[in-house]
């Protein structure tokens, strides 16, 4: 016989030998010692909880030639047989391998006869999540009703295969991961049993690193033996498991968390030559950050290694902000799941490094969104900043809105009254002016910045699978924001099917929900003909528009419009919007109220039947 | 085979299983892993031939019989599982077992190496696990795998796992230059290339690959008619598609160093150390924000020309835009980033 594990050769042979899992072990006991011992077990759980070891134990203190035992003697015959595999009636079987129905009816035909030396048939199907759905209909009648004498126990580590006919014919028992205490406490059993000298760092070490299992833990133990003769360190382990050290992990992330780039990168590229696996490395800090994370919660202290405080010796490190912990593990994090593909190996590392290093490096918006991050955030509190400042000028000028939005009649201009909206307002005088000045300028750049993005919206509306608007908008040339901040379209006459096809609420607000990211804010969008708008009012902007999109629309012939005069094309809205034309028109057809208006000028917003009368505004 | 000292760099590995031969404790099962190129098999089957060979006690001599016979698959007792048809299945792992279950041929070990374990199917995965844990005499079942965490869980818990070690970018070039006769100043660029694999840097070691690497980076370090040099290459390189993988590494690495040095790093540093004084005058123009964005696009260029996208198209956008790094925009990024989120 070769050399046996240590996994195999300190499998518990007695029931005190099993370390954890006292629910299961002492309701087994407790059977065995009443003699109410089930005919079908399910034990599911994790790799490595002791499944299949308890199912042999199981075995032993039936077939015992005590008897029925809840302690075992490991001495007679039965027992030693059973520990050796030998026995004749303990049958193990590979759920895995032998999956089909042949096998389960093979099984059938054996279990009518009479165990052979102990008291019971112990039948042991490992990993049967891998049965067949044929072989796990074949084995319900069985499982159901078996022959007397006759146990079965199904171990796997997937319950949720086990169909629910077969689970509802067994007892079930769940299997736990142990802590690393136990683990801890189990294998330094098993160094004891082996005359071996390890330290409790390098133990608790394997515990952490075997996450649960035992046969990890212990298989690991195993391992470090092989490898290194005498004293076994934390060092020995860390190497064998291709881990940095607990003391350069924390100098790693101590100099991430300082800010101090260079450092860190340095460090990284040390441990690059040293032979580390990235993937691992990446895992560590994650785990380390976790651990930082939970002590700043405040639950308990994980960050002891033999009793020595780590916080204290790396000062970046324990003044971390629990904020900037989750960004870093968010950070780490994909760049354990780039690895997978980047290709050089470590650069995902990298740039998590420089990254984590740095104030406002966040790369995409999403992130930027979900963290708050510093540039957005700044961003957006300069907009409002400066929303703030020009509402503030407005008020000191002390303009009523609504003077702004009717007409100012002047007097000493005759004509008015034939003329629309925006020839009154255009006239408004020294404070109209004043006002639009000062919001003047940041409509410009509002409008600028947006005329060079034109090209995206079409992009973004293909994108958002609304090319019919991407394709109406394309017969509109922006005109410049008008007072209320409403976005002017205006449309070559012969483009009216475009205009009132993008006029229609649906498209409209497709539009606008396109629009508002990129200005920055909600956004209303006006559709207008071309000629509507005074020969003058046109905007030289549309050449530079078109030089930027290449958009072909019809050349608007006049130009030389001030930035000024932009926003008092504010003037149009109301009368072009089609729906206050209607009602222009309507009073057109009243003489009485076209007398009216030219004594008095200004619009016709509501108009009453019963007096035939317009009441007007001014 | 040549015995354990072929494989360079390994030392600790190589001591942990002459130790394991030596001291009788050698395990039933081991996981092998590490990235293709690193040096796996040789490790596996140099450790199959130590356990059979006639002439050194822990290490195998490549002379004896024994030795021969491993090395050229012909020994009864080693027992080779590889994917037929890009998958391993349970009917091989039966086969496997079947062997396991009689005593050896020749009255020493049974080995079974699985090579490429991560394409085990899922049934013929599990019903390994038993012969994995408890395989009856002298056996030792080998498996090979890229990455540990592409394997069941409940395998990994059963073997001694002996993670490859990347080799640092020193050891390469040494070996390079001296068993390959490159300059040392070359070497050390291909080595920075290799990722740590040994295997990999034998294989990229070639003139063309170096030709290659010279005209990726004459694009990139151009100062006029980047654009025109760009669009050239990526026409060359369409017409040379197995060569693109290499190039979009060249790529990577020069952007990852310009990372590096936009942040300080030294010269030692860097993968291309012949060029830092052009990383340090075209990094001085950049921020880490634009150089990582870049370095994202070389990767989702790099998927999409996996998943058939058009290759002429995509080598054009590509190299188009990293030929001027300082116009490289990131407003369509974000766009582009922004929606993916959302979708």
């Amino acid at each position: 016989m070769s050399y046996l594990s240590l996994y195999r050769k300190y499998r518990p042979q007695r029931f005190e030998d099993v370390v954890g899992q006292e629910p299961v072990v002492r309701t087994l006991q407790n059977a065995l010692q009443r003699g109410r011992v089930a005919h079908a077990y399910l034990f599911s759980g994790p790799r490595g909880t002791g499944k299949t070891s308890l199912a042999r134990l199981l075995a032993k203190g039936l077939n015992c030639s005590q008897g029925p035992t809840p302690n075992p003697c490991n001495v007679c015959s039965n027992c030693q047989r059973i520990s050796d595999g030998f026995a004749m009636d303990v049958v193990e079987i590979d759920g895995a391998s032998n999956r089909g129905i042949d096998e389960i009816r093979d099984l059938r035909e054996n279990v009518r006869f009479a165990p052979t030396e102990g008291g019971h048939k112990v039948y042991i199907i490992d990993e049967v999540h891998m049965l067949t759905t044929d072989a796990f209909n074949a084995l319900l009648k069985t499982l159901e009703e078996p022959p007397e004498r006759v146990v079965f126990v199904l171990a796997t580590t997937e319950p949720h295969k086990v169909p629910e006919t077969i689970a509802s014919r067994c007892q079930r028992f769940e299997f736990r991961n142990f802590t690393t205490e136990q683990l801890v406490m189990r294998l330094r059993q098993v160094v004891e049993a082996e005359e071996l000298d390890v330290t409790r760092a390098a133990l608790e070490l394997i515990g952490r690193h075997a996450a649960g299992g035992m046969r990890d833990a212990i298989a690991l133990l195993d391992q470090a033996i092989s490898f290194q003769t005498g004293r076994i360190e934390e060092g020995h382990i860390a190497e064998l498991l291709g881990v940095v050290p607990g003391e350069q992990l924390c100098e790693l992330l101590n100099s991430i968390a300082g800010e101090e780039r260079l450092a860190a990168l340095t460090l990284l590229h040390q441990m690059i030559g040293s032979g580390v696996d990235p993937a691992q490395l990446g895992k560590d800090c994650i785990g380390f950050l976790r651990e930082l994370m939970v002590a700043k919660v405040g639950s308990r202290t994980y960050l002891t290694t033999d009793g020595e405080d780590l916080v204290g010796r790396w000062p970046a490190l324990a003044s971390l902000e629990l904020e900037r912990i989750l960004t870093l593990i968010d950070l780490l994090a994909r760049a354990v799941a780039d690895m997978r593909w980047m290709s050089p190996v470590w650069l995902p590392l990298e740039m998590a490094v420089v990254r984590g290093t740095g104030d406002n490096l966040m790369e995409d918006t999403k992130s930027a969104n979900m963290r708050g991050d510093a540039t957005w955030l700044q961003e957006l509190t300069q907009r409002v900043a400066y929303l703030e400042a020009a509402i503030k000028e407005l008020k000191a000028i002390g303009t009523p809105w609504d003077n702004r939005l009717s007409p100012v009649i002047d007097e000493t201009r005759p004509d008015h009254g034939s003329s629309h909206e925006w020839a009154a307002s255009e006239s408004g005088g020294g404070l109209e002016d004043q006002v639009s000045t000062s919001a003047s300028s940041s409509r410009e750049a509002e409008f600028d910045s947006l005329l060079s993005q034109w090209g995206e919206v079409s992009e973004i509306l293909r994108q958002e699978r609304q090319a019919p608007v991407e394709a109406f908008l394309r017969e509109a040339i922006p005109q410049g924001f008008d007072s209320d901040g409403r976005l002017l379209l205006a449309f070559p006459r012969a483009k009216e099917f475009h205009k009132v096809s993008l006029e229609q609420p649906k498209n409209r607000e497709a539009l606008e929900r396109v629009l508002a990211p990129i200005v920055g804010r909600a956004i209303e969008v006006v559709c207008l003909f071309e000629d509507d708008i005074p020969q003058r009012k046109i905007l030289t902007k549309v050449e530079s528009m078109e030089a930027k999109t290449g958009a072909a629309g019809p050349e608007p012939e006049a130009s030389g419009s001030t930035p000024e005069e932009e926003v008092l094309a504010p003037g149009l809205k109301g009368a072009d919007r089609s729906t206050e034309g209607e009602q222009v028109d309507l009073g057109a057809g009243n003489p009485a109220l076209e007398a009216a208006l030219k004594i008095f000028g200004g619009t016709v917003v509501e108009l009453k039947d019963d007096t035939g009368e317009g009441s007007k505004q001014q | 085979m040549r015995g354990f000292d072929t494989l360079i760099g390994q030392g600790a590995l190589v001591r942990r299983l002459q130790q394991a031969i030596s001291s009788g404790r050698v395990a039933h099962a081991y996981l092998i892993s590490g990235a293709p190129g690193s040096g796996k098999k040789t490790l596996a089957f140099t450790f199959a031939g130590a356990l059979f060979c006639q002439n050194l006690d822990d290490n195998a001599c490549g002379t004896c019989r024994n030795c021969r016979r491993i090395g050229a698959n012909n020994h009864p007792d080693v027992t080779i599982v590889r994917p037929e048809t890009g998958r391993i299945r349970i009917s091989q792992i039966r086969q496997l077992k079947d062997k396991f279950a009689l005593q050896s041929y020749e009255g020493s070990w049974k080995i079974g190496i699985i090579i490429d374990a991560e394409t085990m199917t899922e049934a013929a995965a599990n019903s390994l696990l038993k012969l994995l844990e408890e395989p009856s005499g002298k056996a030792v079942i080998m498996l090979l795998c890229t990455s540990r965490s592409m394997l069941l869980p409940t395998i990994v818990s059963r073997c001694q796992t002996i993670p490859m070690r990347r080799l640092a970018k020193s050891e390469i070039a040494d070996f390079l230059a001296n068993e390959h006769q490159l300059p040392p100043e070359t070497a050390i660029v291909i080595a920075g290339l290799a990722d740590g694999r040994l295997g990999q840097a034998i294989e990229i070691a070639s003139q063309e690959n170096l030709a290659w690497k010279d005209e990726v980076l004459a694009v990139m370090t151009r100062r006029e008619g980047q654009g025109l040099a760009a669009l050239r290459l990526a026409a060359k390189l369409d017409a040379e598609p197995e060569a693109i993988e290499f190039c979009l590494r060249v790529l990577s690495s020069w952007l990852r160093d310009m990372l590096l040095v936009t942040s300080g790093c030294s010269q030692t540093e860097v993968v291309h150390q012949d060029r830092y004084p052009d990383l340090l005058a075209l990094s001085g123009a950049l921020n880490e924000s634009v150089v990582m964005r870049a370095i994202r696009q070389v990767e989702s260029t790099r998927r999409a020309l996996e998943a058939n996208a058009n290759r002429r198209l995509a080598l054009d956008t590509l190299l188009y835009q990293m030929a001027d790094l300082t116009s490289f925009s990131p407003a369509s990024e974000v766009y582009k980033y922004g929606k993916s989120s959302r979708s």
